[in-house]
């Protein structure tokens, strides 16, 4: 299981990278080569207010489709459009295919590396 | 009456035989400046890699079968004036006189200006053919990866050569797929070296790009084809031929076989006084590189932005069979237009290629939607075809994709 020393991450398959008040967040390497490749992404739109327990994004194989919850609350700043067209991308490399930025106003039981290996592998 | 056919190749002959059939009295004679009846000119790369054991296979028509049909067959010689006023041609040591004249000369190849670029092989016939084909334990460049240039690519690797090709539009088969399918389709043919860098020039038997120098014994262009006057007045048809694609009505190159041979077909009927029927051009297409066939129909997403056609797509990698009976990939992308309506598709797998696009081909014609396709009622069968066909899956994610725009788009209003 590969989870960078860099990023953070939270029970619901999310990675986030927290760089000053700006976090980058984007599905964990342990979900996305777990599944058949994405074939449909629902992406969230720029502006929207995240609050805890909102779902961020949805992504969907032919036979599977999940629903992230956010990792952090805030406002969306950016959303990687270039997902709608290749969804797929996000299985081939998770970590470098992030889905959204959105500006920390709280950031919600995030877990580290060390952590977060130990409660994927008891899952 | 007498008709003369000036190129003996697909679409020529196809005009020639086709009159005959029709009508026993016409006085036809074709002038081919090759020694070659009739052959098929996309088989040259598979009988180069050994796939088709030698080029007498690949003949469509023998001097008999001229003979028989009563078609004067004029080989090795050029026509070298056309007098429109009198109606007569000149060969080297006699003239001809004609009422029609069919005009069936093909393409010639585009060689790029490259610095240093003066001894180059060519694949257009097959004397070019038969100097390819004698190549082996070589290092060979070819330069263009498109159709031709990836088929003798891996026809040459067959008989140990090392291979480069050099592709300078950044993705294979630029003409034919999107770049994300071009990828898809580069993956799977790992053991073809494929090189994307800009060719600065060649010093005797050496490649330089601004990365890197590579040595090479022969080099091949396998760049397309040019452009070519048509100023006489004759009746056109086949590769010397330009014809609308349907979808953008833009006025293209004819360079396909299937095209070649109907527009033959079409010449015979004008100068029978038959109707000619219109066949829509989706400038198809297909070709098998290593054990994958690639194809598509209609445009390439390219070709619809330069055309300021919106597009709406996706692409799906499904399997050719049901998953647990074997995971070969069958890779399908769709490509539909504002009104939902397809304008093309792309397909990639090693069988089951061809008859997918055939039925793209239709349903552009006929104008299907998203909805028409998505609700074919396919074939299923474990070991023949998977439950949910790779094109249904596809129109159905190009449905969610569009609800997801509307969606969107209702909620910034």
């Amino acid at each position: 299981m590969n989870f960078p020393n860099n990023l953070r991450y939270n029970k619901d398959y999310s990675w986030v990278k927290i760089e000053d008040d700006i976090a980058t967040i984007g599905l964990i390497e342990y979900s996305a080569k777990k599944v058949e490749e994405f074939v449909f992404i629902m992406l969230p739109s720029v502006n929207q207010q995240l609050k805890e327990n909102d779902v961020y994004v949805t992504l969907e194989a032919v036979k599977w489709s999940g629903h992230l919850t956010t990792p952090v609350e805030g406002e969306i700043l950016e959303v990687n459009e270039e997902l709608f067209n290749e969804p797929s991308k996000i299985n081939e490399d998770p970590y470098d295919n992030w889905i959204i930025k959105v500006r920390i106003e709280k950031q919600l039981n995030l877990m580290d590396t060390e952590e977060a290996k130990k409660y994927y592998e008891s899952k | 009456m007498k008709v003369v056919i000036i190129g003996g190749g697909s679409a020529g002959t196809t005009c020639a035989f086709e009159l005959r059939k029709e009508n026993k009295e016409i006085d036809i004679t074709i002038i081919e400046k090759t020694n070659q009846t009739e052959y098929s000119p996309c088989a040259l790369p598979y009988v180069i890699g050994g796939e088709i054991s030698d080029f007498e296979k690949i003949k469509i028509y023998t001097e008999k079968d001229y003979k028989e049909n009563n078609i004067n067959l004029i080989l090795n010689e050029e026509v070298k004036e056309i007098d429109e006023k009198n109606k007569k041609i000149r060969l080297k040591d006699r003239e001809l006189t004609y009422d029609k004249l069919v005009i069936a000369t093909g393409s010639k190849p585009y060689i790029p200006k490259i610095e240093g670029l003066t001894e180059y092989l060519i694949l257009k016939t097959v004397e070019d053919a038969k100097k390819i084909e004698k190549l082996e334990n070589k290092s060979i460049i070819i330069i263009g990866a498109g159709m031709i240039g990836l088929e003798l690519g891996n026809a040459l690797l067959n008989k140990n050569n090392k291979v480069i090709i050099f592709e300078n539009q950044n993705s294979i088969l630029p003409n034919m797929l999107d770049k994300d399918m071009a990828s898809e389709l580069e993956k799977l043919l790992e053991n073809i070296e494929i090189k994307k860098e800009e060719i600065k020039q060649i010093n005797i038997n050496k490649l330089i790009t601004k990365e890197q120098e590579y040595y090479f014994d022969h080099i091949i262009i396998a760049c397309g084809t040019g452009l070519e006057n048509l100023n006489n007045k004759a009746l056109y048809c086949g590769d010397c031929n330009y014809i609308t694609e349907e979808i953008t009505k833009a006025t293209i190159k004819s360079h396909l076989g299937t095209s070649a041979v109907r527009q033959g077909k079409n010449v015979a009927n004008k100068i029978l006084n038959k109707d000619t029927e219109s066949i829509p051009n989706l400038n198809n297409s297909i070709t098998k590189i290593s054990d994958y066939i690639v194809g598509s129909v209609g445009i390439n997403t390219n070709t619809a932005i330069n055309n300021n056609i919106k597009t709406i797509s996706a692409k799906y990698k499904g399997t050719i069979t049901a998953p647990y009976y074997s995971d070969e990939p069958l890779i399908v992308k769709l490509i539909f237009n504002e009104l939902e309506e397809i304008i093309g598709g792309q397909i990639i797998g090693k069988t089951e290629v061809a008859g997918r696009l055939n039925l793209l081909s239709l349903a552009i014609t006929k104008k299907m939607n998203i909805k028409d396709l998505k609700t074919i009622d396919t074939c299923y069968n474990p070991a023949s075809a998977p439950i949910f066909d790779p094109i249904t899956v596809c129109a159905e994610i190009v449905e969610k994709k569009v609800n997801a725009l509307k969606r969107n788009y209702n909620a910034n209003k």
